[in-house]
């Protein structure tokens, strides 16, 4: 992937953070708002904020991590190490919400 | 000139020669200087006068150059374009460039801006190789098109913007707000071709995205450009081509000059 699409994903997720985060802190903490739980749009933004956070989380690591430790390779390692970690984190989460949602 | 406009002021200056030193260290002159001296002026009376083993380096002594920037009182100048009495200061503090590797005293080395420099390709690049080789025309541009890039062709490659940008001094491979401006200045030039061939490099993970815009490197130039701006518009430039897949540049048209056919090249 070129740089350019890794960091326009990355704006993308950090606008999808604000508003999926929006939704989640409304709907949690306002008693009006609760309605929005029992909808099928709120699970649905739930995951898109966890995709969005955890990108937006494993790519910000990485922009540091490679102007730390500058090297021919080290970006490659750096990314592979991160992918895994996020794609454990994502797993997880997505069990979570399978369980709060789902019914598992 | 009257006694009174000369004052005395005491140069901290740093020295260090690698070859032989294992540390730096600081030496103080005392200079005596008017409202026209600038640092390089004192630097080279403390040369001529005091210790002829400072290292300097300097060329035309009116900021068009380049070669004179250093680390006055902590702040990146040309020492030939900044008055000591400017400085508003009894002690001048004079040290090399912050973020490049020092050859003695006050000369940093440029090696590793020069071989970036060349990676972005600095110059215009065309596909009409046969106009380039037999030109019949010119290639004229409306005065929106040359204000495109104008500020940013006025880089005299001093260095100073890449020495302040807190980027380069923890990645060693960024490609540096010098380099980028570069870049930018003639990819948005209507007669240029060349992005294609710069993209690999400048959209890389060394490349504009890096900048965090800090702008430190728009504060520190001498000659007024700002490199800050022309990289977030390098970024626009690259998303648009890479993944709009558009390129938002006029394409200037050859003009032909008059009787060129019959003329002989």
């Amino acid at each position: 992937m070129k740089e350019s699409t890794k960091m326009l994903l990355h704006y993308i997720t950090g606008f999808l953070i604000l508003i999926t985060g929006a939704v989640h802190l409304i709907a949690n903490n306002l008693v009006v708002f609760n309605w929005i739980k029992d909808t099928l749009w709120y699970p649905i933004s739930q995951g898109i904020l966890l995709a969005a956070v955890l990108y937006h989380a494993m790519n910000g690591l990485r922009v540091i991590l490679v102007e730390l430790l500058p090297g021919s390779s080290s970006g490659k390692v750096i990314s592979i190490i991160l992918i895994v970690v996020g794609a454990i984190f994502f797993i997880f989460g997505l069990y979570f919400l399978l369980v709060l949602f789902g019914g598992w | 000139m009257e006694e009174s406009e000369i004052e005395k002021i005491k140069f901290k200056v740093f020295r260090f020669n690698p070859a032989v030193d294992t540390s730096p260290t600081w030496k103080i002159y005392e200079v005596e200087v008017d409202r026209s001296l600038t640092v390089l002026d004192a630097l080279l009376k403390i040369k001529e006068e005091k210790d002829p083993s400072l290292a300097v380096r300097y060329s035309c002594r009116q900021a068009i150059c380049g070669s004179c920037g250093m680390m006055i009182n902590g702040k990146q100048r040309l020492a030939c374009f900044t008055r000591v009495l400017e400085l508003n200061s009894k002690v001048v503090v004079v040290e090399p460039l912050n973020n490049y590797p020092i050859i003695r005293d006050l000369v940093t080395d440029f090696s590793d801006l020069f071989k970036k420099e060349k990676m972005v390709k600095p110059y215009i690049i065309r596909d009409d190789v046969e106009e380039m080789r037999n030109p019949t025309g010119m290639y004229l541009q409306e005065p929106e098109e040359l204000l495109e890039y104008l500020q940013f062709a006025d880089c005299i490659e001093c260095g100073l913007c890449s020495s302040a940008c807190p980027t380069y001094s923890t990645d060693h491979l960024f490609l540096t707000p010098m380099i980028l401006n570069k870049a930018y200045r003639f990819s948005v030039d209507s007669r240029d071709k060349g992005l294609q061939y710069r993209l690999p490099i400048i959209d890389s993970e060394h490349g504009c995205w890096r900048c965090h815009f800090a702008a430190a490197c728009s504060s520190v130039c001498p000659k007024g450009i700002d490199p800050a701006k022309s990289i977030q518009l390098l970024k626009k430039m690259v998303t648009s081509v890479n993944i709009f897949k558009r390129m938002r540049k006029k394409e200037v048209q050859l003009t032909l000059r008059p009787h060129a056919a019959e003329s002989p090249v």
